[in-house]
């Protein structure tokens, strides 16, 4: 398997879970450079050329609220899960861990 | 500052209208936290230094407004098989009329040679073409605008209604049979324009000949019906191979017939003044036999498909 072929398929296999670890970190408030930190702290690294748009994206869909405060001298937007966002988490979070219980297994192999 | 400015001006530039202002003053923001918390990692670069590589990190703006608002494709990905099925259907029939139109041109014009006629036919192809390739496209384009990113997966469909396909062969191409209706259409055009036209420029056929051509005429419009079938149904069934299989053998026989069909023409062309008349039914008959092998193969190719299946 070639490189290109390997970062295309990770690629593929990490942007449904980037979605999940974006709205479970959006449970509190967040502007994009601190939750770029928290993913990052958490042990997710995401550039942020993909984050922001995700998060704008995700935005769009209203699975998050978002608004501009002042602070530090400066204006943030920040984004935070809305209703429809909580919902959708709720479910996501149990189908991950029905996949993860299954491929689990699968894996050790 | 200036080079965030620059940035933040070329993604803006490459932002769908609406999208503009709202992305770029987040993305500033963004990038604004991403410069504090470089200053604090590396406080030796200087301010040029370290935006140039919160910039280099993020990526050339072009690729940074896409992912913001990335580009839709002319025709969505749902309508392109029909699009290009479309595109394919048209283009035969454009073929097929721009093929009556230059042959009749042809019959009908004694200046009007046969490098001439296929000088008409192929920039008259070329321009209709083109027109029907845009309107179809921006056709398209306003189906996929009006339907939007709807998903429309068929429910009703019915697996008992699928083709009955079991071999690659089966599957018979469009442009096989756009090819076959215009010979077709092109050789009635041939045989019918001296009893309809004003004149009869480039060919001198005995009576004989003529109406043994005419004769054979149903043949010709058997097989604009079997193309027709075809396209309909674009496989080969058992029925359709049969059929298939008796108009190649019938014409077969015709062109047989054809070639020993003496005299062919009823005098030496004026184009060809160096040929004797025995000389040039030799040639025809050659030529005829030649062009007999062609329906001759299909017979063969369908007989052997036929015990096949």
């Amino acid at each position: 398997m070639t490189s290109a072929q390997l970062d295309k398929m990770r690629l593929e296999l990490r942007r449904g879970v980037l979605v999940l670890a974006v709205l479970s970190s959006l449970k509190a408030p967040h502007y994009g450079y601190s939750l770029r930190k928290q993913l990052q702290d958490a042990g997710i690294d995401i550039d942020e050329g993909t984050l922001y748009p995700l998060v704008r994206r995700l935005a769009d869909q209203g699975l998050l609220d978002s608004e501009w405060r002042q602070g530090e001298g400066r204006e943030r937007r920040y984004y935070q899960l809305s209703e429809v966002g909580a919902d959708l988490l709720t479910q996501l979070t149990q189908e991950w861990q029905q996949l993860n219980s299954a491929l689990g297994p699968l894996l050790e192999h | 500052m200036d080079l965030l400015e620059r940035y933040l001006a070329a993604v803006q530039q490459e932002l769908p209208k609406e999208k503009q202002q709202d992305v770029t003053r987040e993305l500033k923001a963004n990038i604004l936290d991403q410069l504090d918390a470089l200053q604090e990692q590396a406080p030796k670069l200087t301010d040029e230094e370290r935006i140039h590589s919160v910039l280099k990190q993020l990526g050339p703006p072009k690729q940074m407004a896409h992912q913001f608002a990335p580009p839709t494709p002319l025709i969505s990905i749902g309508l392109m098989p029909l699009f290009r099925y479309t595109l394919a259907m048209v283009f035969g029939i454009l073929f097929l009329i721009q093929l009556i139109q230059s042959s009749l041109l042809w019959l009908g014009n004694e200046n009007v040679g046969l490098l001439l006629m296929l000088k008409h036919m192929a920039g008259g192809y070329i321009r209709d073409a083109t027109f029907a390739f845009s309107a179809i496209t921006l056709g398209f384009w306003a189906i996929g605008k009006e339907q939007g990113s709807a998903c429309t997966t068929a429910t009703s469909w019915d697996p008992a209604k699928l083709p009955q396909l079991a071999k690659p062969w089966q599957r018979i191409e469009l442009s096989d049979i756009f090819t076959d209706l215009a010979t077709y259409l092109f050789l009635l055009l041939l045989i019918w324009y001296p009893v309809f036209g004003q004149s009869l420029a480039a060919v001198e056929l005995t009576l004989n000949s003529r109406f043994l051509l005419q004769a054979f005429s149903p043949l010709l419009l058997l097989g604009i019906a079997l193309s027709a079938w075809q396209l309909k149904q674009r496989y080969w069934t058992e029925a359709l191979l049969k059929c298939n299989l008796a108009l190649n053998a019938l014409l077969v026989t015709a062109i047989v017939i054809l070639a020993w069909t003496s005299p062919f023409y009823s005098g030496v062309p004026e184009q060809l003044p160096w040929l004797t008349m025995e000389q040039l039914e030799r040639s025809i008959t050659i030529t005829l036999l030649i062009i007999a092998l062609f329906p001759g193969w299909e017979v063969i190719r369908d007989w052997r498909r036929l015990q096949r299946m």
